[in-house]
């Protein structure tokens, strides 16, 4: 029965011309959205792919060098867009997208394509994501106070309601049918698009599959909820107008208020320090600022560890020193970047959590983390990228230090070692590898589903005609 | 066994007795008017038959079933037709048949549903036609087509003839004549003498939740049934 009665509540949709062409508007500006960034990724992509293979072929047809000026000569790593970000871009618009690797320094990533977009193509960020919790608690009140306060207001309730039926099973099957119109129509199209494009661009595999099996739960999960919410809201109030005025006030408490109220107190409660102040801590801890001290005991060190006295018994003393340095940067990185990232990660986990204040920000946060445009996974690129920097850096010290050199002497390489060092690839992490972000979100959009269920069954077990 | 009972029922809200020791019983196929003024306790009193409000005494029963503990068992077996029969304005007369025989329980083809709309007296050019243009009495046509869908064992019919013409008040007479011959008890709330007494077998005064007089149809002119109202609502 409830099927069938779904099946009228939905013709009932259809036909209200207000409800369903504002729902039928936002799901082509969701497929236009994923549409725009999908294209504009591919077409990026394959610029990413070809100045990659360009600089794979300077870096190896450098010609013959000192192998630490080969680490300085060096290369650029590019990041691929993450294969969901067509769904979500999330904080992908705003993090640069290639880095330059060399001795020495773990460089900032570059080009970020909000600053390099138009005005226009800034609006078209607002991906997929940002439209349906952004404007889906608008559409599914509408759909829900045209169901119910409509109903309630005309009288059509009290006729159903005089039937043999528990209120519930009436409420349910409005439910139902808000539920099912929204998700058919702003969820499952972009969803299978996005898996359509992915296998015809070779990028569909498990992984794939199951983070946009998870996208679809996240987004499914909070417009039920959302149905939820308006259908009791819808029967709570005294009357039709009312109810429109109480789920609009909703939807800007949701969707628009709160989620800046939460990045507020992220930001006061994990506050983060500016990206100038950690430049001027990682230049304060260089090699350059070494005291005179400093330097004494680093040639102890060295002289130790070659297991001689002078350092003129050290095979390529030059090469040991560039190559102490290099590691002690590794260890100024890691304290100083490695924090900063800690700390931006921890404000990004906090935002999560406070998607017990809003499901729109439990669905956000979810949405990117599934989606892999969230900073964690940006954070996996950079920590990759650096691992790619530090192995070929060090392949290049170590070879000059294999190599005899003292004074004006400097012993070169060519094509030989260059070709050894492979190329840089970046597989993107299992979604269950990067979870930290995800887990408190899943969980404040499991709590708000919980609770608007709860909701809505005390307020149609309440019901009177 | 009749198809209500109703047995010393009363409720009152906020002190004062909406209804007072109300006693009915209506046999199969019999059609009775329960006549009062505004606020007389009519509409309370299809509302505790229906299981919308819960009597403080006595006791109801719909076809043998108690319709206090158990009002979902009880509505299965009644049609409620509303002061205005609101439907769906987005569905057709069929559609609107279909949603709320399922409610009751029902899955009815559109084959059925036009045979009942029929029977109802609704024409059938309007069987695929949105309900959104339905006059009151296309409406009530809908509704009872509802009930007889629904195989109701009682109608009860909240102000009928409120606002219909003299055409639709006939039809209406029709139908209810039609759904007794079906053997399905109608209980009227109205305050309009005239018209129901062609309709109704026996006719109840209702006067500030108290059954003040009570009379066969047949036995009563409506100069008689006028002046005995206006008596009793006067005491």
């Amino acid at each position: 029965m409830i099927g069938s009665l779904v099946r009228l509540e939905l013709t009932i949709l259809r036909r209200d011309r207000r409800a369903w062409w504002s729902l039928v508007a936002l799901a082509v500006l969701v497929l236009l959205s994923f549409a725009a960034i999908a294209s504009d990724n591919a077409r990026t992509d394959g610029d990413k792919r070809a100045v990659a293979a360009a600089e794979r072929a300077r870096w190896v047809g450098q010609g013959e060098k000192d192998p630490h000026s080969a680490a300085h000569y060096s290369i650029f790593a590019f990041k691929p867009s993450p294969a969901l970000a067509g769904l979500d871009p999330g904080s992908e618009p705003f993090v640069g997208q290639t880095v330059w690797l060399e001795a020495h320094h773990q460089n900032d990533m570059l080009y970020r394509p909000q600053q390099n977009a138009s005005l226009l193509q800034r609006i078209g960020f607002a991906g997929p994501t940002a439209l349906i919790t952004g404007f889906g608690p608008l559409i599914v009140f509408l759909l829900a106070f045209t169901l119910v306060a409509q109903d309630r207001e005309r009288g059509t309730m009290r006729m159903a309601l005089g039937a043999a039926v528990h209120p519930r099973t009436i409420v349910g099957a409005k439910a139902l049918a808000v539920w099912s119109a929204s998700a058919g129509m702003l969820v499952l199209p972009v969803a299978i698009i996005s898996l359509l494009w992915l296998g015809v661009g070779g990028r569909l595999d498990g992984d794939v599959l199951l983070r946009t099996l998870c996208w679809i739960i996240a987004m499914a999960g909070y417009l039920a909820l959302l149905a939820a919410i308006g259908i009791a809201v819808s029967l709570r109030m005294g009357n039709a107008r009312l109810a429109l005025a109480g789920l609009f006030g909703l939807w800007i408490l949701f969707a628009l208020a709160l989620p800046r109220v939460a990045s507020g107190m992220a930001d006061a409660l994990r506050p983060l320090p500016s990206s100038q102040a950690i430049r001027q801590q990682m230049a304060e801890e260089a090699p350059a600022f070494w005291s005179d001290e400093q330097n004494v005991r680093n040639r102890a060190a060295l002289l130790e560890r070659y297991g001689v006295s002078r350092v003129e018994d050290i095979p390529n003393p030059r090469m040991a020193e560039l190559d102490l340095m290099e590691r002690h940067s590794h260890e100024v990185f890691d304290r100083v970047l490695g924090g900063f990232y800690a700390k931006v990660a921890s404000q990004d986990r906090l935002f999560a959590a406070l998607g017990f204040l809003s499901p729109t920000i439990a669905a956000q946060a979810s949405s990117a983390s599934v989606a892999g445009s969230d900073f964690s996974h940006h954070r996996h690129f950079i920590d990759t990228a650096e691992r790619y920097r530090r192995n070929l850096v060090n392949a290049m010290n170590s070879d000059g230090m294999a190599h005899r050199a003292h004074g004006t002497e400097r012993h070169t390489n060519d094509e030989r070692l260059w070709s050894r060092i492979p190329e840089f690839a970046y597989p993107a992490p299992p979604l269950g590898r990067l979870s930290s972000t995800a887990l408190p979100a899943f969980a404040a959009l499991l709590l708000w589903l919980g609770l608007a269920g709860l909701v809505l069954t005390v307020v149609s077990g309440r019901l009177r005609p | 066994m009749p198809v209500l009972r109703l047995e010393s029922v009363s409720l009152a809200f906020n002190g004062h007795r909406a209804v007072d020791g109300l006693s009915l019983r209506l046999e199969p196929g019999e059609v009775y008017a329960l006549l009062g003024p505004n606020g007389a306790g009519k509409t309370t009193t299809l509302n505790m038959i229906l299981g919308f409000l819960k009597p403080d005494g006595g006791s109801i029963h719909v076809d043998g079933i108690d319709a206090v503990a158990d009002p979902l068992a009880a509505r299965a077996r009644i049609a409620y037709l509303p002061e205005t029969v609101m439907l769906h304005p987005a569905l057709t007369a069929i559609e609107n048949l279909g949603y709320f025989a399922l409610l009751a329980g029902r899955k009815i083809d559109a084959a059925t549903a036009r045979n009942l709309l029929a029977d109802a007296g609704l024409q059938d050019e309007a069987h695929d036609r949105r309900a959104q243009g339905f006059s009151k009495g296309m409406r009530q046509k809908v509704g009872v087509a509802i009930a007889l869908a629904k195989e109701a064992r009682l109608l009860l019919l909240d102000e009928p003839t409120s606002g219909l013409d003299a055409s639709a008040a006939n039809d209406l007479g029709q139908v209810i004549r039609g759904a007794s011959d079906r053997g399905i008890a109608v209980l009227m709330a109205t305050h309009d003498l005239f018209r129901v007494k062609d309709v109704a077998r026996r006719l109840g005064i209702l006067h500030a939740g108290r059954l003040v007089d009570e009379r066969d149809a047949a036995a009563i002119g409506p100069v008689e049934l006028e002046r005995l109202y206006l008596e009793r609502l006067a005491a």
